[in-house]
């Protein structure tokens, strides 16, 4: 019976968000972890070359807040991500502060399918946008 | 019936993401290689909001083919 309760704390327009940032040493751990030692992202100098205010936050490592909607912020710990698709479309940088929001867009009861909406902004300018698609399985 | 199969191709053609991709009353899962869980669940979702309707559990699982999928929507949206 609980089980069957979680799934109705989904709402269609249900919203979700939180504030974040990213330090240089994560970016410092996320090279590690995603063997991407670009200096884009990690000498500012060399960001600087290519234009940039300094060195930029890895898109992949903003999208890890994707992962963090789906595994922990959601009602329940029933939800699996099975898809992500994302629009890198302004830069950021370590320390900045950022703001994830997300947006529960339909909620299938038939197939207990989920499809949310994400931001990513930093002063009300979006970042980065994306959707998902999770599959709630109790 | 053929204006619930003019909306539906379309919507086939995105979800497995073949532009030729062409369903007729018959064609059944088994039929299209990438029609898996998945990709079920993209396409109910896509169906529900083109026809602007929703099913319930009961109704998806006595779906054998297409034709019971435009029948389904033809007695829902009628």
């Amino acid at each position: 019976m609980s089980k069957i309760n979680s799934w109705d704390k989904y709402y269609e327009e249900m919203k979700i968000e939180w504030p974040f940032s990213f330090s240089k040493r994560e970016m410092s751990i996320f090279a590690k972890l995603s063997g991407d030692f670009n200096p884009i992202h990690l000498n500012p100098d060399f960001a600087i070359l290519k234009g940039f205010d300094t060195a930029v936050i890895y898109g992949l490592l903003l999208s890890t807040q994707m992962s963090r909607l789906i595994g922990q912020e959601l009602p329940d710990k029933n939800a699996i991500l099975t898809s992500i698709k994302v629009d890198f479309i302004k830069p950021s940088y370590p320390e900045d502060k950022l703001f994830f929001s997300a947006t529960l867009l339909t909620k299938s009861e038939s197939t207990k399918g989920l499809e949310f909406d994400c931001n990513i902004s930093k002063k009300h300018k979006t970042l980065c946008k994306g959707k998902l698609e999770a599959i709630w399985k109790p | 019936m053929s204006e619930i199969f003019e909306k539906l191709i379309p919507i086939f053609q995105d979800v497995f993401d073949d532009d030729i991709l062409i369903v007729n009353e018959k064609t059944k899962a088994d039929d299209i290689e990438e029609w898996d869980s998945l990709a079920h669940i993209r396409l109910i979702i896509s169906i529900e909001k083109t026809f602007n309707l929703r099913f319930s559990t009961d109704e998806i699982s006595n779906v054998a083919n297409v034709g019971d999928m435009a029948k389904l929507i033809s007695l829902k949206t009628n």
